[in-house]
């Protein structure tokens, strides 16, 4: 009876229990330690290695608004050390609603950078694969105005781009479609390093292509972006959110282990009950 | 001709753009290579799906429009959808057609902050609550697979959570190890196989196997 | 706390729980705001779009006078024919070019990219060994494993053979394998919801309430 009980809670209990967990460390931060995995060191260290005077970063803006909470903040926190190395950033968006964030970020990085000097927001190019294909073959010149009307041929982040080999990194943030499997289809074999920050739910489908060094790095959705906010220093929604994050995974082991053991000893209570006789 | 038509322009299109990956002569009778043929055919393609975006626009228009003119039940719902829509394309459009108009910028800018943004974060984000309810109500371990299932799951959400690394070091260490190896393995086996999928299914649409794109009729 | 005075950030916190108010019960303020959303996203999508012709067709055809671009405006404008029951057959045809456009520009890399890269990094060394030759016992039981895995998978999905014997056992081993990737990324959708979720009570708690 107490185990069918515990088996038949209902749903409003288990989204406010949900609830209370979250909001809590939210409020009043727990202060968890945060270790790096080895997949975001690996791209802190690409952007490290850069040499501001030559080399050009592909900023792909390619999350839309409903996974932003996973994406945005590992986004936010790469801007941030690109624009602190002054590496010149072009920000391109294959989904439509990558310009909007793109101007986020911009409006986050602040005095950090000179809008045309050492960052632009080139726009969105509809299309999916083709407008990826597109862009890769003329890099220099797929887009006239940027996204804010003004013209890019006389800008300094653009100049000297004439090819795709132009441009040393493609750091990917994606939710969905187009996303790394487009980028990896149609980039030349010898072209520019290519590295994604993804939605917790697509890691485990990237993992086989960054064992086979297609992917030169990878963020992991929101511990991603929280991960790289204490590798430079600067903690930011990420950092905030991890507490709440852990608390939210225990609290979801917790219920998948709290039904199972009402489930089990529903049915031990069942078979007692219904073989007792034979017992 | 209705039907032959089309499938001719799926042969020919695929064909020309996927010999463009092996070949590069200059096409005859023409100054054009067979990749700047290739380009212009692709740059053809990144405008029609930005014509396509409408489509879902002008279906809205009907079945909204056709509750509001019958004022069938709901009908207030569909005026305020509508003028929703508008409002984004009049104010977006005249501020992409105005840049130096810093208030539409603005209008525009808080309409997908405060508007699109977060409704579209809401609705998604909905999904963590039938989750939860769903791994207390539903996710059973009734099978040896399904133990599996689940326990691999548990054992990789303790990993990615830093409170769990303060009870015991080795989670972490533990899901790691599930996602790189055995998850690697077994999405590298899905990846090969739709691999060989998707080049028989591109094989068979390109040659009029597949005729879903057509639709009914005749 | 500290409660926002702008008007905008108090449409979007009303309307976030008018949203989330559908996990208590389908009502009339949710259908609202569903509304509002769908209106929106279309409309967004709508301007998006827009941009687009403008930039990468009418603008080159007008003031570059590349002609070649009177075919994609035609082949797009003939995707709204679908809705003339007479004229319907005629979105047939930028249908299909879409069709074979994508087929044409995505085989080549997939077959390059999917099979033969994944192909070549599924064959790794069963006896693994560092740079200075010495043996390493953990990589090697790791290559292993994902080797039988890589191949128990593929097992699983060939049905050109009869599951007998030891494709039977390596059939077995292949599902066993994909049951624990699929757990893993079972535990990725609980965890990527979870932080979704943490996006929006940021906003309300946060952006709105000042509490956060």
């Amino acid at each position: 009876m107490w185990f069918e009980r515990l088996q038949n809670i209902d749903r409003r209990v288990i989204y406010t229990i949900l609830l209370i967990v979250l909001i809590t460390p939210m409020i009043k931060p727990i202060g968890i330690p945060l270790s790096v995995n080895s997949t975001t060191r690996q791209v802190y260290n690409l952007i490290e290695n850069l040499d501001p005077e030559k080399d050009i970063v592909m900023m792909g803006m390619d999350y839309s608004v409903a996974g932003q909470a996973d994406v945005h903040p590992q986004a936010v926190a790469v801007a941030k050390h690109l624009a602190n190395r002054n590496i010149r950033n072009i920000m391109v968006s294959f989904v439509a609603d990558g310009p909007m964030l793109a101007e986020k970020i911009i409006g986050i990085l602040g005095d950090r950078v000179t809008y045309g000097q050492n960052i632009v927001n080139v726009g969105y190019l509809a299309g999916g694969e083709s407008a990826i294909k597109k862009f890769i073959e003329a890099p220099g010149t797929t887009f006239i105005n940027d996204h804010r009307g003004k013209p890019l041929a006389n800008m300094p982040v653009m100049a000297g781009i004439k090819d795709i080999n132009d441009i040393t990194l493609i750091l990917d943030f994606q939710t969905g479609s187009p996303g790394y499997q487009d980028f990896l289809r149609q980039l030349p074999a010898g072209g520019p390093l290519y590295a994604a920050g993804i939605v917790t739910v697509s890691v485990p489908n990237v993992m086989p292509y960054l064992n086979s060094g297609q992917l030169a790095g990878l963020l992991q959705g929101l511990r991603g972006g929280a991960e790289y906010e204490v590798l430079i220093e600067e903690p930011g929604e990420g950092a905030a959110r991890m507490d709440a994050q852990s608390l939210g995974h225990v609290v979801i082991v917790a219920f998948i282990i709290v039904g199972n053991l009402a489930y089990f000893g529903s049915k031990r209570k069942g078979k007692t009950h219904g073989g007792g006789d034979k017992v | 001709m209705k039907r032959s038509v089309p499938l001719l322009i799926v042969f020919v299109i695929g064909t020309f753009l996927l010999a463009s990956y092996f070949f590069n002569f200059t096409l005859p009778g023409t100054n054009i290579t067979l990749k700047q043929g290739a380009s212009t055919i692709n740059n053809w393609g990144v405008i029609v799906t930005a014509f396509a975006v409408g489509l879902a626009s002008i279906n809205l228009l009907r079945i909204h429009g056709a509750k509001i003119i019958n004022q069938r039940s709901g009908w207030v719902n569909s005026a305020i959808l509508i003028l929703t829509m508008f409002t984004f394309i009049i104010v977006g459009i005249y501020s992409r057609s105005n840049p130096d108009n810093e208030s539409a910028a603005k209008l525009f800018s808080n309409l997908f902050n405060y508007a699109y943004s977060p409704f579209s974060a809401t609705m998604y984000s909905m999904i963590a609550f039938y989750v939860a309810s769903a791994s207390y109500r539903a996710f059973r371990m009734r099978s040896l697979e399904a133990t599996l299932l689940l326990s691999a799951a548990v054992l990789v959400m303790l990993g990615n959570a830093p409170i769990a690394e303060q009870v015991w070091a080795q989670f972490p260490v533990i899901g790691k190890w599930l996602l790189t190896v055995i998850n690697t393995t077994g999405q590298r086996g899905i990846a090969i196989g739709v691999a060989i999928g998707g080049f028989a299914t591109s094989l068979r649409i390109l040659l009029g196997f597949d005729r879903g794109h057509l639709g009914q009729g005749d | 706390m500290n409660i926002s005075t702008n008007p905008w950030v108090w449409f979007m916190g009303i309307g976030m729980l008018s949203l989330y108010s559908f996990i208590y019960k389908e009502n009339p303020i949710y259908r609202l705001f569903e509304h509002i959303y769908v209106g929106a996203s279309v409309g967004y999508a709508i301007v998006t779009a827009y941009g687009n012709i403008v930039d990468q067709a009418w603008t080159p055809l007008t003031t570059k006078g590349e002609l070649n671009l009177i075919v994609p405006i035609i082949l797009g404008l003939m995707l709204y024919t679908r809705f003339f029951k007479p004229i319907a057959w005629l979105s047939r045809w930028p249908m299909s070019f879409l069709m074979g456009l994508g087929v044409g520009i995505s085989t080549y890399g997939m077959l390059n990219s999917q099979l033969i890269a994944q192909s070549r990094a599924a064959m790794m060394p069963i006896i693994a060994k560092s740079g200075d030759g010495a043996f390493l016992l953990g990589k090697s039981i790791n290559n292993i494993i994902m080797v039988l895995g890589v191949l128990g998978v593929l097992f699983y999905f060939f049905f050109s053979v009869e599951h007998k014997g030891p494709v039977k056992k390596m059939a077995g081993f292949g599902r066993l394998v994909m049951m624990i990737t699929f757990g893993v990324a079972f535990g990725n959708v609980v965890m990527g919801r979870i932080a979704l979720l943490l996006g929006a009570i940021s906003d309300i708690f946060g952006t709105w309430l000042g509490i956060i």
